[in-house]
């Protein structure tokens, strides 16, 4: 569930401006047809009992969770400034607390959703209605529907390793991937309410504002929360420590937040699509029937989000550097996992 | 003389005579700094300025006393300019709008069902 309430505030609000509420609606819809239902394909699925496959398609869940959060808490920094650095950072040792108090864990996911209605209610209660910026633009689909459809798959925890490295399998449990969309699309309306909201009264025209800061940062811990409480990827068993993980999201938040800040887009709207296909193939391979089709249509939506939203690679020079150092040091991490867990079988 | 433009620019100041709402006319007033008219002003209104769908439309030309009048047909905030002087407006409904409110409280709705589905874990045993 916290990886959803990551989401909005990465792959949804930035659509506002293209496409009013229609992208909220279309990834509720996605969410509500396609993500919970492959979710529960792939929760049902039977381990990847093949050792190589088994740790590049975990090694691929851990990074994608991992660069949602990352770049989440990475989004304090343009927000805030320097007090974004010390908070992005804060996120990772608040989760690393949180993680330890059994009954604390919820707290981050409870308090975004708390808060951004409570925002939300209050803008709409004593400012204009947000019609403007809110009024849904269906013609312009192709600059929002790619990250619609990512954000809908990703709310139920589909190929983010929600349900392949935690939580716990309960048999028989049909509900849990609901109540990651259900967080997602009360986050996703709320906070466009309130941005809404804040466009229409502010002489500037303004899209952000320091609430936003307090909701990145309570989103980002909650997901960095999930990240900490899940168990280690295959051949990644040097990262069980909830520490150890802490320390290694701490570093790639500074990562994407400072040097890679420009790779950031690319690697959310072209890169995570790519790997949430994979992802739903991989555990398609696992599945029969009814869950095999469910599966294979939810890697082709991944895959129309990926070819709508290509974001292109970077002309600048830097950014392209930082981006292939971050996609050379996550092959290398993955393969070398693979076939070390390859040689040992 | 140039300087002269820029102050005459720099210092105009648009006024409308009522909160403009669509299928009502108002009337836009073009002043300089000592409350003259300024007559021969282009005055354009530029809908969602920096949203997509962004349109930009010519209101019309002030008359002699600076004045044009305008009837606006869209809703929604937008940005009026006469020469290089901006000004945010926004133009109220004709009737109340019911379909962005009724969308957002289905999403809302569609949340709040969803998780609390979701979070009755665990599941009673028999």
């Amino acid at each position: 569930m916290g990886i959803a309430l990551v989401v909005p505030g990465l792959l949804l609000l930035p659509m506002l401006p293209y496409g009013g509420v229609a992208p909220v609606a279309i990834a509720a819809l996605v969410a509500l047809l396609l993500g919970t239902s492959s979710a529960l394909a792939e929760w049902r699925a039977e381990r990847e009992m093949d050792p190589v496959w088994r740790a590049a398609s975990e090694g691929a869940s851990a990074a994608a969770g991992l660069l949602i959060v990352a770049a989440g808490a990475a989004a304090l920094p343009p927000l805030l400034g320097s007090v974004g650095w010390l908070l992005a950072l804060t996120v990772w040792v608040l989760a690393l607390v949180l993680t330890r108090l059994r009954w604390s864990a919820a707290v981050p996911g409870a308090a975004v959703l708390v808060l951004a209605t409570a925002l939300a209610a209050r803008a709409v209660w004593t400012g204009p209605a947000p019609t403007t910026l809110l009024a849904p633009r269906w013609e312009a689909w192709g600059s929002w529907l790619g990250p619609a459809v990512l954000a809908g798959l990703l709310w139920s925890g589909c190929g983010a390793g929600e349900w392949t490295l935690g939580p716990v399998r309960r048999p028989g449990e049909t509900r849990a991937p609901w109540a990651g969309v259900g967080a997602g699309l009360l986050l996703s309306t709320a906070w466009v309410v309130l941005v809404g909201a804040r466009f229409e009264a502010s002489p500037a025209l303004q899209l952000t504002g320091p609430a936003d800061g307090a909701l990145v940062f309570l989103a980002a811990t909650a997901g960095a929360v999930t990240l900490l409480a899940r168990r280690p990827a295959a051949g990644a068993e040097r990262l069980k420590a909830p520490k150890a993980r802490a320390v290694v999201g701490a570093g790639t938040t500074l990562w994407l937040a400072g040097p890679a800040a420009g790779a950031v887009p690319f690697g959310l709207r072209s890169l995570l699509p790519v790997a949430v296909m994979t992802l739903c193939l991989l555990a398609a391979r696992r599945t029969a029937g009814a869950a095999r089709a469910t599966l294979a249509i939810a890697a082709g939506a991944a895959g129309i989000a990926a070819l709508t939203d290509w974001q292109g690679l970077p002309g600048v020079a830097g950014t392209a550097a930082a981006l292939a150092a971050t996609g050379t040091v996550a092959f290398w991490v993955i393969a070398t996992r693979a076939v070390l867990a390859g040689r040992t079988a | 003389m140039i300087g002269w433009l820029w102050c005459a620019t720099a210092g105009a100041t648009i006024a409308l005579d009522r909160p403009p709402a669509v299928g009502q006319e108002t009337i836009i007033a073009v002043e300089d700094d000592a409350g003259l008219g300024r007559g021969g002003e282009t005055v354009r209104v530029v809908h969602r300025p920096g949203l997509s769908g962004e349109r930009e439309l010519a209101i019309g030309i002030t008359d002699g006393r600076g004045r044009v009048r305008w009837t606006p047909t869209t809703p929604g905030i937008a940005r009026l300019r006469a020469g290089e002087e901006p000004l945010i407006i926004r133009v109220d409904h004709r009737e109340r709008p019911l379909g962005i409110p009724l969308l957002l409280a289905l999403l809302a709705a569609g949340g709040v069902a969803a998780l609390t589905g979701g979070l009755g874990l665990p599941r009673r045993r028999a």
